[in-house]
């Protein structure tokens, strides 16, 4: 089903020094709960729909940039925000689906239904030598089991009914022992059995997002994630992409919301932005990959019309910008495209609902073992085990 | 000031398997934010050291069912605590985490940040994970169903790999100096990898987070079994204790502190707090009066039946409670045989009905009094040598933490024994223990390799 909205969905990326190559400044912001204070405030403050904190599991080889974990970062700031999304990064590649759902549901319930993953494998052989790997495994492989974590993660927080606990005084049951359900999952990565020890989260799922990074074991697609974040260079491509997205969404039955990619370089004027963009570019080391995202270089209005070029020709339900510099190209985007967008009318100036899924205009699923006849006393069979040809 | 010593307080969030605190019509629900919020605000509010949550892994069964009358359900502590710490400034923030079903990087990236976005509050209580059945190490076979594996590790092996997985785990936080940036910008040597190749694990490093404001966060152990006293005296910064008699725990106490020795430990570095359950009212027969009523809601049938079970490994569904203690099949392979000899034994000689029984073997309130009572309990306790504080385990949630900040410890604070305001802003700054230096894991890393 494609989006009914007339008004653009925005994300904004935080982590880093910023989207650019070129983009410097002082590494130790990057471990400072300050830095993340402010820059979720900005993004709250210009009613973003969420902003996401992208992780790794490994130090650069240069030593050039820590990190703090994002989901202590982000769940360390929900109590501190009212409305605004947060979205983190969480690798699949060395974590277990039973971790991961709970950290998520459980970072949904302390920001009230605001809480959003984007999947991510965990690519870099620096990463797999901190997880007792030499290598890391190939990026089908990856793929393959990002998949499958995330069909995991969505069965265990069905796996609390959401009327599970019932605080029954007169009968002694504080929960209804035929809404918990076992999931008996058994795959070529996991074999969970399941429930979840956590309550089904506040948004039945998390919002599941997958983006086109240029990881080649991230294909993002409808039927694995609620928010494909997609890049294509040509408008045309987008549309395309978009269109066969919203069907297969259509045909599982399933609900998707697309973003594009977009680098915003921003200034007063034209050239102060082809300005500002040189600059930046003739900071860039040498050899650094291009940012995978559409750059788009000018005043708020010219990148405004652009943006709002792409949305009305059915291209994407909205952006996922990426600030070229932090936090101060955030800033500059609240300062000034933001409010070019809302005078148009594309983009909200209030939050009308209050958990994520509300911004997105995504519906709240159903248990998928809702009604289902409890199974606690299904036997599980790990023998199976015994047929699981391979692991990551 | 008095040299008088000094009382450290943590308190539990007593959460799945509780028995009697959801029954009582004030008790707050588990699965809201705001009930854990006031839980962190109330201990704040009192200047307790920390606050502890357990963890589970398995929701828990009885017979092949789902069990409805116990609490079920608990959000994840690691999301949990820095949210808590969003609407607290000082308290101890304290989680309880598996070494056997976790990575150690991942683990050290977690408890580093989580020190760092709470300034320096954290705290993990390392367990090893056993089966949630008391009764059979087997059940935790169904832990390892949620994780992807065929069984449980036994008890010697979590032990040993518990013990590398806690040095790994404390390298990786020393692998960044405390000093390594300067200039806003990462001194590269200052940055160390760990290199490690042990029996368990092989990981490079250094971690991607920085070191700990703590240095490390505040390392807590519990187990009661050789294998455990003996973890505890080489890691651990605080020991939590289930006795509940003065001698046996003096001799507790005794045993860490000369273990400690022989890991070459100062035996001040390590706070050991013995598990209080309380009830207290502004008068002695409030307070009698307030814990029959708990006995009241805890002792239904089902309970009775689910307890039994659960320690003893045995079907209690078809027992009539109220009749004498059964012949049971003590060498039926779930049972635990030496428990349930002691039960019949101990039913036979003091001629006890099953519900009679069961009331002597289910934990309940062991100290109940007026807040001059129960200070003399904890103050008996601290100056005979047989702990250094206690973690209390309110019933009923707010209400017993409300009188154990209202009415307790106001009085241990006319004592001289508690403090009136905290004087630090860490968690080792509030129980005292010291911030570990930064070079020495790196140095020891060093060695290894030549």
């Amino acid at each position: 089903m494609s989006s009914p909205n007339t008004q653009f969905i925005l994300s904004a990326a935080i982590g880093g020094l910023g989207a650019h190559p070129g983009a410097s400044g002082a590494a130790q912001r990057l471990v400072d709960l300050a830095h993340y204070r402010r820059l979720v405030q900005a993004a709250e403050h210009a009613k973003f729909d969420f902003v996401l904190l992208d992780d790794a599991r490994a130090l650069p080889e240069d030593h050039a940039v820590a990190r703090l974990d994002a989901l202590s970062l982000l769940a360390r700031l929900a109590p501190e925000t009212q409305h605004l999304g947060l979205a983190l990064g969480v690798p699949t590649t060395y974590s277990e689906p039973f971790h991961v759902s709970r950290e998520l549901a459980t970072l949904d319930l302390v920001s009230g239904g605001r809480a959003a993953w984007n999947v991510t494998t965990t690519a870099t052989d620096r990463e797999a030598q901190n997880y007792g790997r030499d290598l890391a495994p190939p990026a089908k492989a990856r793929r393959a089991r990002a998949e499958e974590f995330v069909a995991v993660s969505r069965k265990l927080w069905d796996s609390w009914e959401d009327d599970a606990v019932i605080v029954d005084r007169a009968r002694g049951l504080y929960l209804d022992p035929h809404k918990l359900h076992h999931i008996n999952h058994v795959g070529a990565h996991f074999q969970v059995r399941g429930p979840q020890i956590t309550h089904r989260p506040p948004q039945g799922h998390v919002v599941v997002i997958q983006i086109d990074q240029g990881d080649p074991a991230v294909v993002p697609s409808a039927a694995v994630a609620d928010v494909l974040v997609l890049h294509h260079a040509s408008l045309e491509e987008a549309r395309s992409a978009y269109a066969q997205q919203q069907a297969l969404a259509t045909s599982l039955g399933r609900e998707a919301r697309i973003l594009q990619r977009v680098l915003p370089i921003l200034a007063a004027t034209a050239d102060e932005a082809q300005a500002r963009a040189a600059r930046l570019d003739a900071a860039t080391p040498v050899g650094a990959p291009e940012p995978h995202a559409l750059r788009l270089v000018g005043t708020a209005s010219q990148v405004a019309n652009e943006l709002a070029r792409w949305f009305r020709a059915g291209a994407a339900d909205g952006f996922h910008l990426l600030p070229a510099t932090l936090p101060e190209g955030l800033e500059e985007l609240v300062a000034t495209l933001i409010p070019e967008l809302q005078r148009r009318g594309l983009f909200r100036t209030a939050y009308a609902g209050r958990t994520l899924r509300e911004h997105l205009g995504l519906s709240r699923p159903l248990s998928q073992y809702a009604g289902a006849p409890s199974e606690a006393h299904t036997a599980y069979q790990p023998e199976v085990f015994g047929l699981v040809e391979e692991r990551v | 000031m008095s040299h008088t010593k000094q009382v450290h307080l943590g308190v539990f969030f007593q959460g799945v398997g509780h028995t009697i605190a959801w029954r009582h019509p004030d008790h707050a629900p588990h699965d809201a934010f705001e009930t854990y919020v006031r839980f962190a605000q109330t201990a704040e509010r009192g200047k307790l050291d920390f606050i502890f949550f357990g963890e589970g892994l398995v929701v828990r069964e009885h017979r092949d069912r789902f069990f409805g009358p116990i609490v079920n359900g608990r959000p994840d502590t690691l999301a949990l605590l820095p949210a808590l710490a969003a609407v607290t400034e000082k308290i101890g923030l304290a989680a309880t985490i598996s070494s056997t079903y976790n990575e150690p990087f991942e683990l050290a990236r977690k408890l580093a940040s989580l020190d760092i976005v709470t300034g320096g509050r954290a705290a993990w209580n390392v367990v090893t994970t056993f089966s949630n059945s008391v009764a059979k190490d087997a059940g935790g076979d169904q832990v390892a169903f949620n994780f992807s594996r065929e069984q449980h590790l036994a008890h010697a092996t979590r032990y040993d790999r518990a013990r590398e997985f806690v040095a790994l785990i404390k390298a990786l936080w020393d692998s960044w100096e405390d000093d390594a940036f300067v200039s806003g910008q990462i001194d590269g040597a200052k940055v160390h990898a760990v290199d490690h190749q042990g029996e368990w694990f092989r990981v490079r490093g250094p971690l991607d987070v920085p070191r700990p404001v703590q240095g490390h966060p505040v390392i807590i152990q519990a187990g009661q079994s050789d294998d455990g006293r003996d973890l505890a005296a080489r890691i651990a910064d605080v020991i939590f204790s289930p006795f509940r008699n003065l001698d046996e725990s003096r001799a507790h106490y005794a045993d860490i502190k000369a273990r400690m020795l022989r890991y070459g430990r100062h035996p001040e570095a390590l706070r050991v707090l013995p598990g209080l359950a309380v009830t207290i009212a502004p008068t002695e027969a409030e307070a009698q009066e307030k814990a029959a009523s708990y006995r009241a809601l805890l002792f239904s049938d089902s309970i009775v039946r689910y307890v039994l079970g659960e320690q003893s490994g045995l079907d209690f569904t078809d027992v009539d409670l109220d009749g004498p203690f059964p012949d049971l099949e003590l060498a039926h392979p779930d049972a635990n045989g030496p428990l349930l000899e002691r039960w019949t034994q101990q039913a036979r000689a003091q001629n006890l009905t099953v519900r009679q029984l069961a009331e002597t073997v289910i934990p309940r309130p062991s100290v109940i009094g007026s807040p001059a009572q129960v200070a003399d309990h904890i103050q008996t306790w601290v100056e005979a040598g047989a702990s250094d504080g206690f973690l209390f385990t309110p019933t009923v949630f707010p209400n017993d933490l409300d009188d154990i900040v209202d009415l307790l410890v106001p009085e241990l604070q006319r004592r001289g024994i508690f403090r009136r305001a905290y004087t630090g802003t860490t968690l080792r700054e509030h129980l005292g223990v010291a911030r570990p230096r930064s070079h020495g894991v790196t140095a020891e890393a060093k060695e290894h390799r030549t």
